[in-house]
């Protein structure tokens, strides 16, 4: 969601439906394909149309070229002059350094050390020490265009996803089967052939093994070593027409992956030690499924059966808790709160204008009408605050004659108490972010040059005028700092304090990548 | 004995240089006032003379070239003088003028000296400096100078072959060269305040140049850092005005027809651009409260811009202004280029605070002191009004926004048109000297009460400088050459006259013959 990631979080795909259509600070799980929620609506409609069931719930499609922050710095990649630019909040003072050729996409390391790019154009990644601005270039595999981080930053794979944009290709041989694993220090370079298609990886919370993940087969890596060693284990038996792994988990030791297949009737577990996989009973039509904060179990919502199915991940064959819901609404996505004590059921397949927040480990729901369907729910870290967006569209049985008919709209909901503001808004949200001590979260409108934070004490916003039109949003850690990219022909940067409303721009710094010393 | 104190800011040198009454003439008008002497270009006997306050004269070798422009140093301790000489490449022994030479064979050759204390200084031209060059910015203790080609003065700029317009050239006192490549079209020099470096203004570029001094990672007459204004090399872009603010950290740069700022880190090394409400008219830097203040021509708004962050407030005034200069009870702005806006405007730029005092008729010229601030101002031509159809001069109060019992203006309404003045801060009173064609005195007039004494001259004046030791020249139209020295302590008058009659009857022989063969 937010740049600093609770590692538990990095153990997961993105927590399901918690954007749309939005952008949220970094992108961990880059997907274009049927893989994840992401772009499932494509696959979803035939299934719509086969079973006549709801769509999968939709998640986020980040966009490539967002900074990436660290405490310090906000990074900004130049695909145009092959450059990466660090800009030190505090003062404002911009270095530029010269990268690999088409650098598409920044990442910065948890621990702030490294800022990574990935340089089409050379087919290389740039590893860039965020303090001295030194910087080590690894030659990776041809024509790859996604990039992902261990969460030591140890780390980092690329790979090639066909549905993404790719901006730079060498013109040499493209590989569906090839992923490229980057070790930070030293730079060094190690490529394999993992499962047709790898749409991703996850990490295992040392770092010491990822899991590579393709539609129907996941490839076990294990880092520790001076080589990756990879593990392939196949995920489906019937190769004609294999279901697709739309969503993978794995246990914080990464002992084991929980896999959620399109349209299966139930989960897969793979021991990713022994690499045997064995199915588990799950409701009927699970649509997403998340981990507690504490890691203690995995939720899992069975949409059709109106069913959340508890997995043990400390035994994750024993039989699981199932609650059913309170109402009888098509609820397909779940989102826990920080603190691991409630999580927030919605759906964004239907146009359904209300959602529940579950008491977890009991039977107890708080189910709340909304003023429209949801399109996506942010949660503050804690998860004491809820940021509901909500679509354009109207519930069916919607009166025309209300204020937010066909318009957009953000709920601000406390998830403990009935506290809530309903802000119709000018046009679609087009990115959000918290700051990581549960105080503010922003947002930024599409065709608006403003940004919006709220202090999610009084779930009072501040509209907060802008240079220009913000492109993407995302806050520092540790500070209650906002930072929105903007439009502008040579790159312009605002900071918001929220504790001082405070405004700082910085317009033009792309012109640093051509001053010449 | 009064202490006499330029008033900050103004130019010394109130010549009509753009007069042409005497071209062709005796002698130039365009005098060159330094502290050993003020020094007359003789046109028609292509000689430069040395006139002293005692009444006497003398010739300056030039090796038989004429003076064709003077460039004084601001504290006068030296002057650029562009000569010129014809050379016949013939080398008949017979051919004496000019006039036995044959046309064809006939040509003319040019160079730059530096002239000080009557003579060439390093005796003869200065190696590598194009003649062409018509433009001199000095460092502020008048020690080294940066010459360059004005563009915009550039209509009678004549030259042989090429000209290269890639460099600047700076000479120093000793009439060392040194040139530095600094990119197309230099259009203005400014030295930072501990004269180490240069920031020259390019098109589409400004450099920063170490001067004699080497720095980090920079060698000493190089540039040490280029600036882009623009990635687009297709986009000419031209810099209008600079300055250097914050102690010489940062240089301030507008353009041509945009609302860009630029603002340098010259000690950062980087770029940011602040977006204004339009193309400045003038930048003032106020050094007591670290803030530029920013006016312009077609809009009744000054902005403020604090040197910290560069957070940017906006003061509404009534009437949009052209010029402007700091007093020490803040910045004063005027307009000098709209006959419509007559309000002279007081701007306190930490409080934002403002006060206008109004002009009777639009400002020609104003010049400010500690007290007192007085213009010029233009008759307007279409109006019947007795006074609008007049000359004027106004007398205002320096004093800061909120001052109470501020006097009123003074206008006075002027015979002629006015010429010249100057201004002299005294322990007690100020005054200015005030110049008006075709009338044989000079106005002293007090400013405190506008009262006026009459000091004669001998022939009507046509323009005024204030000289090194504080006194003041006085230029008047007499054919055979006029000056006349007035001591502001006792209003006593010298005037030396005859000086352009130097070899009045000769005809110049072709000079340099020997060096020609």
């Amino acid at each position: 969601m937010r740049l600093p990631l609770p590692l538990c979080l990095l153990l997961l795909l993105p927590a399901c439906n918690s954007e749309s259509n939005m952008t949220a600070g970094k992108a961990d799980w880059d997907s274009g394909s049927g893989f994840g929620d992401t772009g499932a609506a494509a696959g979803d409609a035939s299934d719509s149309a086969d079973t006549g069931a709801p769509p999968s719930e939709d998640e986020s499609d980040y966009l490539k070229l967002a900074p990436a922050a660290t405490d310090q710095y906000v990074f900004v990649a130049n695909p145009d002059r092959d450059t990466l630019t660090r800009i030190a909040v505090s003062s404002l003072e911009v270095v530029t350094v010269e990268v690999g050729r088409i650098p598409s996409t920044v990442q910065t390391t948890s621990d702030y050390r490294l800022a990574i790019t990935l340089d089409e154009g050379d087919d290389a990644v740039s590893i860039v020490y965020a303090e001295t601005l030194e910087v080590f270039p690894v030659e990776i595999r041809d024509n790859m265009n996604q990039l992902s981080l261990s969460p030591n930053g140890e780390w980092a794979m690329a790979w090639y996803d066909p549905n993404a944009e790719s901006m730079g290709s060498s013109g040499g041989v493209t590989s569906f089967n090839e992923v490229s694993f980057v070790r930070t220090d030293p730079a060094t370079h190690f490529a394999m052939a993992v499962g047709y298609d790898p749409a991703g990886v996850r990490w295992s919370d040392d770092g010491t093994r990822a899991v590579v993940v393709s539609d129907t087969a996941l490839a076990v890596v294990e880092l520790a070593g001076d080589t990756p060693a990879r593990t392939i284990i196949p995920l489906v038996e019937d190769d004609a027409s294999p279901p697709v792994a739309e969503e993978v988990v794995l246990t914080p030791d990464g002992k084991y992956a929980f896999v959620r297949q399109r349209g299966a009737e139930d989960l897969l577990i793979v021991d990713l030690d022994n690499g045997v996989v064995d199915r588990v009973v799950v409701g009927t039509d699970p649509t997403d499924m998340d981990v507690t904060a504490d890691n203690a179990f995995l939720a899992v919502i069975a949409r059709s059966a109106r069913q959340i199915w508890s997995y043990d991940l400390a035994n994750p064959y024993a039989t699981p808790d199932v609650v059913d819901f309170p109402v009888d609404l098509p609820f397909g996505s779940i989102t826990f709160t920080g603190d691991g004590a409630r999580a927030v059921l919605y759906t964004n397949a239907s146009a359904v204008d209300a959602l529940t927040i579950w008491e977890v480990g009991t039977s107890d729901f708080d189910t709340r009408s909304l003023v429209k369907p949801v399109a996506s729910v942010g949660l503050s870290p804690e998860g004491t605050t809820a940021l509901i967006f909500h679509t354009k569209e109207n519930a069916e049985d919607a009166d025309s004659n209300d204020p937010f008919y066909n318009k957009w709209a953000l709920t601000l909901m406390e998830t403990a108490s009935i506290g809530e503001n309903r802000l119709l808004l000018p046009s679609e949200p087009t990115g959000y972010t918290v700051t990581d001590d549960d105080r503010y979260g922003f947002f930024i409108l599409d065709g608006h040059d403003l940004l919006e934070a709220v202090d999610f004490n009084t779930l009072i916003p501040t509209t907060v005028s802008l240079p220009s039109q913000p492109a993407f949003i995302g806050t520092l850690p540790g500070h209650d700092v906002a930072w929105a990219s903007q439009a502008h022909d040579l790159g312009r940067i605002s900071f918001y304090d929220a504790t001082t409303d405070a405004l700082d721009t910085i317009t033009g710094f792309e012109l640093n990548s051509d001053i010449e010393h | 004995m009064l202490t006499l104190l330029l008033f900050a800011g103004c130019d010394p040198w109130d010549f009509p240089t753009g007069d042409t009454r005497y071209h062709d003439l005796l002698w130039d008008p365009a005098v060159a006032v330094l502290s050993d002497g003020v020094y007359v270009r003789l046109g028609v006997a292509g000689a430069l003379v040395r006139v002293l306050p005692d009444g006497t004269w003398s010739e300056v070798d030039l090796d038989g070239a004429a003076p064709d422009s003077l460039l004084a140093s601001p504290d006068g301790s030296s002057v650029f003088v562009t000569t010129s000489w014809e050379v016949c490449e013939d080398d008949d022994p017979d051919i004496v003028y000019a006039s036995d030479c044959p046309s064809s064979r006939l040509t003319t050759q040019r160079e730059m000296v530096l002239v000080r204390d009557g003579e060439r200084v390093g005796g003869g031209a200065l190696l590598g400096v194009s003649a062409a060059l018509n433009a001199a910015e000095w460092t502020a203790d008048g020690t080294l100078a940066a010459l360059y080609l004005d563009p915009e003065n550039a209509t009678d700029v004549q030259f042989d072959g090429f000209l290269n317009l890639n460099e600047v050239t700076f000479v120093d006192t000793g009439a060392t060269v040194n040139r530095v490549p600094v990119g197309f079209a230099p259009e203005s020099v400014l030295f930072t305040a501990d004269n180490r470096r240069a920031v020259v203004l390019s098109r589409s570029h400004v450099a920063v140049i170490d001067l004699a001094t080497a720095s980090d990672g920079c060698d000493a007459w190089s540039v040490c850092v280029t600036y882009p204004l623009t990635l687009d090399s297709d986009q000419a872009i031209t810099p209008n005005d600079v300055v250097i603010v914050a102690d010489g950290r940062y240089a301030l740069v507008s353009v041509e027809s945009s609302t860009d700022l630029y603002v340098l880190d010259l000690q950062a090394e980087s770029i940011d651009l602040l977006e204004l409400a339009g193309a400045p008219s003038v930048m003032l830097e106020d050094t007591v409260n670290n803030r530029t203040l920013v006016a312009y021509a077609g809009r009744p708004q000054i902005d403020v811009i604090e040197h910290e962050f560069f957070e940017l407030a906006s003061i509404a005034v009534e009437e949009p202004a052209s010029s402007g200069v700091m007093t020490p009870a803040g910045a004063l702005f005027y307009n000098d280029q709209q006959n419509g806006y007559k309000d002279v405007i007081m701007v306190d730029a930490l409080s934002g605070d403002w006060a206008e005092q109004r002009a009777e008729n639009p400002v020609i010229e104003l010049r400010a002191g500690a007290r007192h601030a007085v213009a010029t101002m233009r008759a307007e031509s279409a109006s019947g009004d007795f006074y609008d159809s007049h000359y004027a001069f106004g007398i205002f109060t320096v004093a800061a926004p909120g001052t109470e019992d501020v006097p009123e203006a003074v206008t006075l309404v002027l015979e002629s048109a006015p010429v010249g003045f100057a201004t002299i801060e005294g322990d007690t009173a100020d005054y200015a000297l005030l110049l008006l064609s075709e009338l044989d005195t000079i106005l002293k007039v007090r400013l405190d009460d506008a009262s006026a004494v009459a000091i004669e001259l001998p022939a009507p004046p046509v323009g005024i400088a204030t000289t090194p030791d504080g006194g003041f020249v006085v230029v008047q139209d007499s054919a055979l050459g006029m000056l006349s020295f007035l001591d502001p302590a006792d209003d006593a008058v010298t005037t030396v006259t005859g000086f352009a009659t130097l070899r009045f009857a000769e005809t110049p022989i072709l000079p340099r013959r020997a060096a020609a063969e």
